[in-house]
């Protein structure tokens, strides 16, 4: 076999790899996000980002109701939905994520008499009413028996319709709602590079702009560069351990709270970000440096006025990405946060974020993989913003500089 | 490690032509006399002719100095070294003129006039020979000493020169010399003189090319 | 003496082991523009580089003898070091204007030292780039990127900056080495006309750049400062012979 023919083997051999491997992860990459995409864009709407997650039990009393409503039944109802033209009430049919029947609330009239509710577990509450997408369990009458779910939108409404009056209405709100998870993300992102990114990037502009060049120095860049690798589930039972205990000690906090899981996230992530903000300040060249102290600026004022600004665009990217990665984690914060799903947030309180929040949904007996999806699309997008912004951000930068 | 190999070489090139220039110039000094004292109109055209090869040479020297100013830059003894040839030439050129000269006179000259020998002349003509060679050597060798010696040597011809001018006086008082030929001889002792004149400007530039500076 | 603005005695600088200079014995005038030549690696830069210690920042630098800045040996240890850099300014070799707008890096040193009211600032930027020869070319655009502004253009700025502390002594790294033919020969009319008013040192490589725009030069070899001398004598009658030979390039 020729060398020129032997060498063409080669090197078609290592395209076919080269291609293939390419290949490969584009497939693997593009599957996950199908099949995100198919599980969960069924769900995705906006009541979904601002409902709250526990389904609310309402019971709702009437009393001697004088006026009806009047209005017609709207165009835009179909043949589905069972209205009522007294009550000025339209209920349809559908199944919970468990497939059990429900009656849902389409529409109300605005002249609907059910606006005369009141709450009869707290007759204080003023701003108790019956809203669209409420779903309907029971309607208990006065003189003859209760409606309930399972025997259909318009039996219900045929047996409201013959009514002037009832006992009680039994519903509760749909549920299922992501907001308090959303909520609970945003505050510990917030928290987190509260604490992580000033002393991170100034333990980083300590290391490569002031420290001494010596052994000394080198051997805190290695501990820090080590600590990167370690796993963060490490860094979760250390929050368990020590930041769980010291916040119920001193702040409101009595368990794993926002506060605790956010000071974990910061440990996590103070020697990514010491890291790259140094990387970001090692690429500026020294000839600034040396130009600054050659115009008799000192140390501080070469670092603060001319090295950092340079390094910005490194440093803003490397605080998006540490916000990706905030996002993203769970083993960590199911120890340091708890994996209560809860709708009204605190910091001194448990919560969950939405990847712990995925991971509650998929402990579930059965798995909910549609909303875990659905949720995984909505972290996918806040990283594609992310990414975006960065891009943009740096090129905008760039572009003044 | 020395650098410029082709710089050195031009320089040495250099060198050369003006040696070259200076040997045509001392044999069209030679060849004159003789054709003045022989009366050869002839060779004295000869002469005159050459002189145009002298001419050629100062400008061929002129411009291949031109030349390495500008492309080598000189600086200190490269720059005194080509400065000092460009003035040395002009004076070998108006030496191949004084040649010139005197073949020109030998041509004015009528078949009918009577020459009259003077040694002395002849003693100028190879003093002055002499001068312009060891000029030219001192150049080439740097070397101070023989440029001095050049310079002192100038007295001799100007002693020669002196004598002559007695001898023909006394030769026109006692009617020994044709008055023609009186005459034509003191231009000829006077170019002679002149070429010494040279000689020493040119030692004196090679003092220059050496020390940086002109004597006092 | 008085026509001195510095003075150096027996200096003597170290790396480490590594004997930088010898011995350098050198007087800086006033008002003229002093070159110093030599081969690479002579010690020609690390000297420059005395006069505003900025050999500071070289950890493994030690020095012997005095550099005096108006009597004063900069090398004492109560010496300012950044009061001397204000007024001993420099310019290096490949341009590092800051990544910054044209006014700002004009405007950096003077804020540093203080100043902060803006019409101030205006003066001294103008009068700078003035100075510098290049108010006509930016001054529509103060507030574009100095990156945006060519090599010779930068190199310029950079200039420009240096004076707008309005030092007494400023000095060059080289600094054409980097730009093109007519940039270089713009900036070296700069200079001719810089030297009115301040004292320049420039380390230069190009012989003919030394002989064409400086008034002193000295010729340093190994560590050791050779021959010091008025231009002209060093260009035509060297007293030395390896001055010589370095000039006329009979070794590098």
């Amino acid at each position: 076999m020729s060398m020129s023919s032997k060498r063409k083997r080669i090197d078609n051999l290592l395209q076919i790899i080269t291609y293939g491997a390419a290949s490969v992860a584009v497939v693997i990459l593009s599957l996950i996000v199908v099949f995100v995409f198919k599980n969960g864009s069924g769900l995705i709407n906006l009541d979904l980002i601002t409902n709250d997650y526990h389904a609310q039990y309402y019971n709702g009393g009437i009393e001697n109701v004088t006026s009806f409503s009047n209005t017609p039944k709207p165009d835009d109802l179909s043949e589905d939905d069972y209205y009522s033209l007294k009550w000025g009430i339209a209920l349809t049919d559908d199944i919970d994520r468990e497939g059990k029947p429900i009656i849902i609330v389409s529409y109300i009239a605005e002249d609907s008499p059910l606006y005369q509710m009141y709450d009869k577990n707290n007759l204080d509450n003023d701003s108790f009413a019956i809203e669209v997408e409420n779903i309907v369990q029971s309607i208990k009458f006065y003189e003859k028996d209760s409606t309930l779910s399972i025997y259909g939108a318009q039996h219900m409404i045929n047996e409201l319709d013959a009514e002037s009056e009832f006992r009680e209405m039994v519903f509760t709100s749909l549920g299922g709602g992501i907001r308090g998870s959303l909520i609970t993300t945003l505050y510990t992102i917030g928290l987190t590079l509260l604490f992580a990114l000033p002393v991170g990037i100034f333990t980083a502009i300590y290391l490569n702009e002031f420290a001494k060049k010596n052994r000394l120095t080198n051997i805190i860049r290695s501990m820090i560069e080590m600590l990167t690798g370690v796993p963060s589930i490490i860094f979760g039972l250390m929050g368990l351990a020590v930041f769980v205990p010291l916040t119920v000690r001193y702040t409101p906090a009595d368990s794993a709270n926002i506060l605790s899981g956010s000071l974990t996230l910061a440990v996590i992530l103070l020697p990514v970000i010491i890291r790259s903000t140094e990387e970001s300040l090692k690429v500026v060249p020294d000839d600034f440096r040396f130009a600054s102290l050659a115009l008799g600026a000192n140390s501080t004022q070469t670092t603060f006025k001319v090295v950092v600004p340079s390094a910005l665009p490194g440093i803003m990217t490397a605080t998006l990405l540490a916000i990706g990665r905030i996002i993203g984690e769970s083993a960590a914060l199911i120890f340091a946060i708890g994996t209560a799903i809860k709708d009204d947030i605190s910091i001194f309180g448990k919560s969950t974020t939405l990847a712990v929040h995925i991971w509650s949904l998929l402990t579930d007996e059965p798995a909910n993989i549609e909303l875990a999806s659905t949720i995984s699309l909505i972290i996918l997008m806040i990283v594609l913003i992310l990414n975006i912004s960065v891009k943009l951000l740096s090129r905008s930068y760039l572009k003044r500089v | 490690m020395t650098f410029r190999t082709q710089f050195e070489k031009e320089l040495e090139e250099l060198k050369l032509s003006l040696i070259k220039m200076g040997d045509l110039v001392i044999k069209n000094i030679h060849l004159s006399l003789h054709s003045f004292v022989e009366m050869n109109a002839e060779l004295a055209d000869q002469i005159i002719k050459d002189d145009k090869l002298v001419n050629q040479f100062e400008y061929d020297i002129e411009k291949e100095c031109m030349r390495i100013i500008l492309r080598e830059q000189p600086v200190a003894r490269d720059l005194r070294l080509i400065t000092s040839v460009l003035k040395m030439i002009t004076d070998l050129e108006r030496i191949g003129d004084h040649a010139s000269d005197i073949s020109k006179l030998t041509i004015f000259m009528e078949k009918n006039n009577k020459p009259f020998l003077v040694k002395q002349v002849h003693k100028m003509a190879d003093e002055s020979e002499k001068m312009i060679k060891m000029a030219l050597e001192s150049f080439v060798n740097q070397n101070q000493t023989i440029a001095l010696k050049v310079i002192e040597n100038d007295d001799i011809v100007d002693d020669y020169f002196n004598e002559v001018q007695h001898i023909v006086a006394e030769a026109i008082r006692q009617s020994n010399i044709d008055a023609d030929y009186a005459l034509y001889l003191m231009m000829v002792t006077k170019y002679l003189e002149r070429i010494g004149d040279h000689a020493v400007n040119i030692a004196e530039w090679v003092i220059f090319s050496i020390i940086g500076h002109h004597r006092n | 003496m008085i026509n001195n603005v510095f003075t150096i005695k027996n200096l003597n600088l170290f790396y480490g082991k590594y004997q930088a200079l010898h011995s350098i014995n050198l007087d800086i005038e006033r008002n003229k523009v002093t070159a110093l030549i030599g081969p690479s690696g002579c010690g020609k830069s690390t000297f420059l580089r005395c006069l505003n210690r900025m050999n500071d920042l070289i950890d493994s630098c030690q020095i012997d003898g005095e550099v005096l800045y108006h009597n004063d040996n900069v090398y004492n240890k109560n010496f300012d070091v950044i009061s001397l850099r204000t007024k001993v300014g420099m310019v290096f070799q490949k341009p590092n204007p800051f990544p910054m707008a044209i006014y700002d890096n004009i405007a950096y040193g003077p804020r540093c030292q203080g100043v902060k009211d803006k019409t101030e600032l205006n003066k001294i930027v103008e009068k700078s780039l003035k100075n510098a020869a290049l108010w006509e070319e930016v001054k529509d655009r103060l507030k574009d990127s100095a990156m945006s502004l060519s090599g010779g253009q930068q190199q310029r700025l950079c200039i420009a900056r240096a004076i707008a502390m309005e030092p007494e002594v400023i000095l060059m790294d080289e600094p054409t080495s980097a730009l093109d033919p007519i940039a270089t020969m713009k900036i070296e009319e700069l200079i001719n006309d810089l030297k009115q008013n301040y004292a320049i040192v420039i380390v230069t490589h190009s012989m003919q750049q030394a002989a064409r725009i400086s008034d002193n030069t000295a010729f340093f070899h190994l560590g050791e400062l050779v021959e010091y001398d008025k231009t002209d004598i060093i260009f035509t009658t060297p007293k030395k012979v390896k001055t010589e030979e370095y000039i006329t390039g009979r070794f590098g």
